[in-house]
């Protein structure tokens, strides 16, 4: 048994060094069993947020690397769908622009060649309005040749002079050819049909329909694809590869859809010009041709239009695709484009709708041509809301692969903490349940070595504060009649030489009942038996003793 | 007076002071107490030997065992310690027997 500090007093005796070791470690279990945490729930929670920090890790990791975002699909999908339909469009117009060259030859030597074997000059025509006629018709047959070589919806000739000079607007009416192998406005026209807008004769003579916005003749007042090819040719005589134009001016005034056309000068071996001819792709057949892929965006849309400086001009255009955004009238109207995190670009129409995609630059004219600062784009685009919804969907998804993660996630660290901790609980409450040496053994090294410890220090200093307490009440019982006269005299407080005097004996009986009495009751002085007696007294046990 | 603790006491106190000595009831063995030196004054030296004399004798109470048995005052050498009793060797003896 350790020695007592003689100045302790019974008040501090549990505080006292002499219990400070065996205080020290049963103090912290009992504060791990009854503090506000326990080591299992710590744990728990620092394995959960483990979790939690491994899961956000993954989820970052999907999204930034791993699984590809929302966003990063659009921008990969409409990259891909907006270069596969870009090339078709592109080859198309290119196959319509050397077709055009083509026709165009074709058919100045054509109606050259009539016009000899009458031996009028080209430049006469206009003098020559009773043959207009014939020669439109002429050349029907090698229009439709050439509108069948290519996909295109039309295909017209306009000649520089007029059936009717005397008319007063005789100055801005051409005669010409307008066949079109589509129209809209026809319900239930069969596949092949050719609607003819021209002299109706000819159309009654070879069988074909009058367009449903026909006419006589053209009115060429203000209309690109008459001014332009013409007037760049009378400005600078360039190869004819080098003079077809492209634009969305419409031919046909009213007609009932957009169109884009090709047009390229008329011109006879002596360069004069005496009108134009060209093909015509209608909104009808840009939408056949160029429909957008819409399994995965269902609103997808295929813009090709004007390129205005920066931004594709949607004001005249072509469009295919599912959007009502595109339909009618509410179609027109600037495509204002910026850079969105450097995928896809935002596109805002004038009424505010917002769009998200991409678009590309076409380039229809070769180098070296009269129109080669022109250009136009295509752009493939969807609402804005669309995306935004499909972010949404995949965030779900995302949140709907990792909440089962994260709850097994929980689930395992609930186990691990209860697996890996119950050695150790059990350990402790053999610990607190004062079990005199401690058979448990965890199977971790540094609480197998505490739990040595603490049997080391407890069979160095015997049992702990409670039951020394109850150890020395029983040992009391043992003390003889004698030794027990003198203890009742040492409860009651009396001092030795009292004790002498009561008990008649000399002071080395007395030592020699103390001495005995120290030993029976396992203390080692007689200060320390006085801390017991205070203790009795304090504890009430003092009458039940005596 | 106080009687003495003992049966028999002596008195051995000279010109250098008062001077005690007990005996065991049983065995005889002395016990001196200190030697108390006196003023010097002749007519106080008789109740200074009294006052000695008590002081001497509860001093001696310190060093002998009363048996509560035959209530004779022995020495720790005749007293024995027992678990019923503490008595004296020869009331030990008589109990024995």
């Amino acid at each position: 048994m350790q020695h007592i500090n003689d100045n302790l007093n019974a008040g501090d005796f549990l505080d006292s060094k002499y219990f400070y070791d065996i205080q020290r470690i049963t103090g912290r279990l009992k504060d791990s069993a009854f503090s506000n945490i326990s080591m299992r729930k710590r744990l728990l929670v620092f394995l959960s947020m483990l979790v939690v920090i491994m899961m956000l890790g993954i989820v970052i990791l999907l999204l930034t690397v791993g699984l590809p975002s929302a966003v990063g699909d659009a921008q990969m999908f409409i990259e891909q769908e907006l270069s596969n339909i870009t090339h078709h469009l592109t080859s198309q117009l290119g196959d319509a622009s050397v077709q055009l060259v083509w026709l165009s030859n074709s058919l100045s030597r054509s109606i050259e060649y009539q016009l000899s074997s009458s031996q009028i000059q080209i430049s006469e025509l206009q003098s020559h309005p009773e043959l207009l006629e014939e020669i439109l018709e002429n050349e029907l047959s090698l229009l439709q040749l050439a509108l069948e070589k290519t996909k295109c919806s039309g295909v017209f000739m306009v000649l520089d002079a007029t059936v009717n000079p005397t008319l007063t607007y005789a100055g801005n009416s051409r005669a010409g050819l307008y066949i079109r192998n589509c129209e809209p406005a026809v319900v239930g026209s069969e596949t092949g049909r050719l609607f003819l807008r021209g002299p109706s004769r000819i159309a009654l003579r070879n069988n074909l329909s009058l367009q449903s916005k026909w006419d006589m003749e053209f009115d060429i007042q203000d209309k690109p694809y008459w001014d332009k090819p013409i007037g760049q040719y009378r400005e600078t005589p360039l190869p004819l590869s080098r003079l077809y134009y492209w634009g969305f001016e419409g031919a046909i005034p009213d007609l009932a859809e957009d169109v884009v056309l090709c047009s390229i000068p008329l011109i006879d071996s002596d360069a004069n010009v005496f009108g134009v001819c060209g093909f015509e792709i209608s909104a009808t057949n840009f939408k056949l041709n160029y429909m957008p892929d819409d399994k995965l965006y269902k609103n997808l849309v295929y813009t090709f239009s004007a390129m205005n400086e920066l931004e594709p001009d949607i004001c005249c255009g072509l469009f295919s695709g599912h959007n009502a955004m595109f339909c009618g009238e509410d179609s027109k109207g600037m495509l204002t484009s910026r850079k969105v995190s450097g995928k896809l670009n935002l596109y805002m129409k004038d009424d505010g709708t917002a769009f998200v995609g991409k678009h590309e630059v076409i380039n229809l004219y070769p180098s070296g041509s009269a129109f080669a600062r022109e250009r136009f784009a295509a752009a493939l685009i969807m609402p804005k809301e669309d995306l935004d919804a499909e972010v949404f969907k995949r965030n779900i998804q995302v949140a709907l692969i990792c909440a089962p993660l994260l709850i097994l996630g929980f689930g395992i660290s609930f186990y691990i903490s209860k697996k890996y901790l119950n050695p150790i609980i059990y350990a402790f409450d053999a610990i607190q349940s004062g079990n005199p040496g401690i058979a448990v053994k965890t199977n971790m090294l540094e609480i197998n070595r505490l739990i040595d410890q603490i049997n080391a220090l407890r069979e160095k200093s015997g049992p702990l504060p409670d039951d020394l307490f109850d150890d020395f009440i029983a040992r009391v019982r043992t003390l003889t009649r004698t030794e027990m006269e003198l203890f009742r005299y040492y409860l009651e407080g009396r001092n030795s030489r009292e004790i002498l005097s009561l008990m008649y004996i000399s002071a080395n009986t007395l030592k020699s009942h103390n001495k005995h009495i120290y030993t029976k009751l396992n203390v080692s002085s007689k200060d320390e038996l006085m801390l017991y007696i205070e203790l009795i007294r304090k504890s009430g046990l003092m009458n039940k003793i005596i | 007076m106080l009687e003495p603790i003992t049966r028999r006491v002596t008195d051995e106190s000279d010109s250098r002071g008062f001077l005690f000595t007990f005996y065991c009831d049983i065995c005889d063995s002395p016990w001196s107490s200190i030697r108390y030196c006196g003023s010097g004054d002749t007519s106080e030296r008789e109740s200074e030997r009294i006052a000695a004399y008590e002081r001497s004798n509860r001093e001696a109470m310190m060093h002998f065992n009363r048996c509560p048995v035959c209530k004779r005052m022995v020495c720790d050498k005749c007293f024995v310690i027992l678990d019923e009793r503490d008595v004296c060797k020869e009331c030990m003896h008589a109990q024995r027997k």
